[in-house]
């Protein structure tokens, strides 16, 4: 994890001293650089996530690298005249322009920058494709540097990939390989390693700040050396003009040819030794007139010495001396003396200076190089602060996820518990169909264990029919699905893993969030085998009882009815008048038992009907006809109206009769002698519609709502002197509803009443 | 004179309907269940059968089912008298030939005397 060193180190030492890393191998160029630093602090802040703002720092960076390494793979691709680095770094650009490879995979992880700071579900895919690419383009040049093949780092004849920037993206490649994960040690490992890279940063740079530092230590040496050079040359082209003299001098007083040898010498040394002081001295302009003057007077001096010797060759030994004795060549012999000590002290000056400066740079060099080390001891310091608060903030966290799932294990045991001790079924699903609770009697019902039923399909586990058609019965639990409740329909049957099908019933219903968010759906079901056996049992209980309370009844209705009807031979009017009485409460008893038997059978949901194309409006007449005496002993108007219409319906004829009779027969009761009863009779396409109507005592608004209620009888002042069960017209409202009609009443008190029925032609 | 036959278990009611019968000149035998209404009816060939249906020993349904007036005796008019009328049983006892399936408490002797006397009368 060093991507820092590579990106900022290689940046910085653009004008430092590794450009390149290997010896050979291509510089960095200035824009990859640049673009190694800005992806680096993007990683970094990235890292950290911090405020706001990084979300637009990192994307400005990734702008930058876009452009910068977009224009570069355009200019390869389509030859852009104007690309970022030329744009930038016109004058550094010497056979270090951006390779084609590195330009590609700037732009890829400028993309992939894009992505670091958004949180859509499908980024870490992304992410790991971008890095992928980047990743792959980097280890191709990598093994290319390794296996020493150009083809692999760079591409054709342009610029190859410099080694550090492929070693640099693949570092990249796997930083943004860590940034797709999102689990909580990379996060760790990301800001430690953001820390290191700071740390490796701060010593890439001071020590290379050092090094140059340290490197000029060397500088005095040159110069020392330099001086003492200049030294020795000087002191050869002193030593060469007196030898010159002395020589000269010799040839004076001898003509002896050979005491010239030096003077030749000095010749030669002059020139060599003066351009040679003249190019180590090439920098010091101080130095270079005094070389001048010095050659100017060594020219002098051998000019004077010439021109002795010419004398003495032509004029004799009096004349050379004669041009001796005016003591010309002392004074030049002086100067070169003088101008050469100037020459040394000058050396000696640029020494002392040079000296003093590696001084003072190397004990600056000491001094940053124990801050850098300061630095680094206290970034460690962090880093390893970091660590420790990581893990106790780690154990923190992993005490309360413990603290926490004992407490959601706690409540998942009461829960199931709850759900266990329930003693129904319940089978919970989610929206996929899939169980997802699935409780003891459940599984006891169903013949199926917890561990097979949950996460399967219901519909493989939990079979719902419907008894008659043995087609799936799922509708009820779609509806839950959708959030509604709705009741299991009536005759479900559960088909168990065995094949044995048990008669349920309850209910589904949707299982729904806080926000209203369907979930899924619970399913309650019970076994009401036992239910129907007792409803089976009561209704026998009731029919047997019924029977055996009619039987007896019947024989005493037979028994008076004889005596009523003369059978036993004439009556006075009192014994008339007993048996008349005894014969109605006989009836009555009788009525009393049909009533009971028939609601029996209606509660229990075993009233049937036996559907029949009926003539409605005959049926009414009937009915009209047979309690037409009872109606006009109350001296009561009978209304009769019908539309001319065939009024047929599908109805089960005994049942239908018992309703119209208990409103007809009602109506009468209710109104007082003399009313006035209307029966109207009207049929539509689709219904029949019977209309009772009288003109008596009525029923108040509140006690309307008690009408259809069983054993409900209102108080008037009629219903004292007549006799009811209080079951008429429960029954009436039960047999109307079975048909799927409408049974309803409208009334004022004191004005009479108004029933009105509604029955559907097709039953 | 017309021969009925009626085939009752309850003793009161048995004893109520021969009086009745009786007093208005019928040729009434009678028996107390459907085993002996089965005796009965094939010993005295009657023109008309007052049935009960929940009777000991042989119920009213399965007197029915043995006799089977409708393919075997189409001469005898069967009307069933019960106190029970389950859709079911009614439906079954007119397939097997059954005329009239009638509440026997709804009739007072003389409304009784008027039916037995109207099917006999009834030329279907």
């Amino acid at each position: 994890m060093f991507l820092g060193t590579v990106v900022i180190g290689g940046w910085f030492t653009n004008n430092g001293p590794i450009k390149s890393v290997l010896p050979g191998a291509t510089n960095m160029n200035p824009l990859s650089a640049t673009c190694f630093l800005l992806i680096g602090l993007s990683f970094i802040i990235a890292a950290f996530e911090m405020s706001s703002i990084y979300r637009r720092f990192v994307w400005v960076n990734a702008a930058i690298v876009f452009i910068g390494g977009g224009s570069v793979l355009l200019r390869y691709l389509i030859g852009l005249p104007l690309y970022a680095d030329k744009l930038l770094f016109a004058d550094k650009l010497v056979g270090t322009s951006m390779a084609p490879n590195s330009a590609l995979s700037f732009v890829v992880v400028s993309l992939a920058m894009f992505l670091l700071p958004l949180k859509f579900a499908s980024r870490d895919i992304f992410l790991k494709m971008l890095s992928s690419l980047v990743g792959l383009i980097g280890i191709i040049a990598l093994i290319g540097y390794a296996t020493k093949s150009r083809g692999l780092y760079g591409i054709s004849l342009l610029t190859p990939m410099a080694i550090h920037v492929a070693a640099a993206f693949t570092l990249i490649a796997y930083v943004l390989y860590l940034f797709s994960t999102r689990e909580a040690h990379i996060w760790l490992s990301r800001r430690i390693t953001a820390l290191i890279t700071l740390m490796v940063f701060i010593t890439v740079l001071t020590n290379t700040y050092a090094y140059n530092a340290l490197g000029a230590i060397e500088a005095p040496m040159v110069a020392l050396s330099a001086s003492k050079e200049v030294e020795t040359m000087t002191d050869k082209l002193l030593m060469s003009s007196l030898d010159a003299e002395t020589g000269q001098r010799g040839y004076l007083l001898t003509g002896n040819k050979a005491y010239l040898e030096p003077y030749n010498n000095a010749l030669v040394i002059n020139k060599q030794d003066i351009s040679s002081l003249r190019y180590m001295l090439a920098s010091n302009p101080e130095a270079l007139i005094i070389i001048d003057r010095l050659e100017k007077s060594f020219n002098d001096k051998l000019k004077e010495l010439a021109i002795t010797i010419s004398l003495r060759q032509t004029q004799g030994f009096q004349a050379a001396l004669k041009i001796v004795q005016t003591n010309e060549g002392k004074a030049y012999e002086d100067d070169i003396r003088l101008q050469t000590a100037k020459l040394n002290e000058l050396e000696h000056l640029s020494y002392e200076k040079a000296h003093a400066i590696t001084a003072r740079n190397s004990h600056f060099a000491s001094s940053i190089v124990s801050v850098t080390s300061f630095l680094n001891v206290a970034l460690l310091v962090i880093v390893f602060y970091i660590l420790s608060q990581d893990s106790v903030k780690t154990s923190l966290r992993r005490k309360e996820l413990e603290d926490y799932s004992a407490l959601l294990s706690g409540q998942k045991k009461q829960v199931e518990a709850v759900l266990s001790s329930i003693s129904d079924g319940v089978l919970g699903i989610n929206l996929d169909g899939k169980v997802i609770i699935f409780n003891r009697i459940a599984s006891e019902m169903t013949g199926y264990s917890e561990t097979e039923a949950l996460f399967k399909p219901y519909n493989d586990i939990i079979k719902f029919v419907n008894g008659r058609t043995n087609r799936p019965q799922i509708s009820f639990i779609n509806a839950a699905l959708k959030g509604q409740n709705r009741p299991m329909p009536d005759n479900t049957i559960l088909v168990t893993k065995s094949g044995q099908r048990i008669p349920v019933a309850d209910s589904a219903a949707g299982i729904i969030d806080n926000e209203n968010n369907v979930l899924g759906a619970v399913v309650v079901f019970r076994d009401i085998t036992e239910e129907l056996r007792l409803d089976q049992a009561k209704e026998e209980f009731v029919s047997l009882a019924s029977h055996q309370l009619r039987t007896p009844a019947t024989a005493v209705k037979q028994f008076i009815g004889m005596i009523k009807e003369g059978y036993a031979g004439e009556m006075n009017p009192d014994q008339q008048s007993f048996i008349n009485d005894a014969y109605e409460s006989n009836e009555r008893q009788l009525r009393v038992i049909d009533d009971l038997l028939s609601v029996a059978r209606a509660d229990s949901g075993r009233m049937k009907l036996l559907l029949d194309n009926t003539d409605i409006k005959a049926l009414v007449i009937e009915v009209l006809n047979e309690q037409n005496a009872t109606i006009s002993e109350r001296r009561q108007q009978l209304n009769f109206h019908s539309s001319g219409k065939k009024l047929n319906a599908n109805v089960d004829v005994s049942k239908m009769r018992m309703v119209i009779e208990n409103l007809v027969s009602n109506a009468s009761k209710y109104t007082p002698e003399g009313g006035e009863i209307s029966v109207s009779l009207s049929g539509s396409i689709h219904n029949i519609q019977i209309i009772v109507n009288d003109n008596g005592v009525g029923i108040a608004t509140d006690d309307i709502k008690k009408l259809f209620q069983r054993f409900s009888r209102i108080n008037n002042q009629l219903s004292t002197k007549v006799g009811g069960t209080g079951l008429g017209l429960y029954l009436a409202k039960m047999i109307v509803e079975l048909h799927h009609g409408t049974i309803n009443a409208t009334s004022i008190l004191g004005q009479g009443t108004v029933f009105t029925v509604k029955i559907p032609r097709k039953g | 004179m017309s021969k009925v036959l009626i085939i009752e278990d309850d003793p009161f009611l048995n004893r109520a309907y021969q009086t009745i019968l009786i007093r208005e000149g019928f040729e009434v035998v009678s028996a107390v269940d459907g085993v002996l209404g089965l005796e009965k009816a094939n010993e005295v060939k009657p023109d008309l059968i007052l049935l009960d249906m929940l009777m000991p020993r042989l119920g009213g349904l399965e007197f029915l089912r043995i006799y089977k007036p409708k393919e075997l005796h189409p001469e005898v008019k069967v009307i069933v008298f019960s106190n029970m009328s389950v859709p079911e049983s009614v439906k079954e006892a007119m397939e097997l030939g059954a005329i009239k399936y009638m509440t026997k408490s709804s009739f007072s002797p003389k409304e009784m005397v008027t039916l037995i006397k109207e099917t006999l009368n009834d030329p279907a």
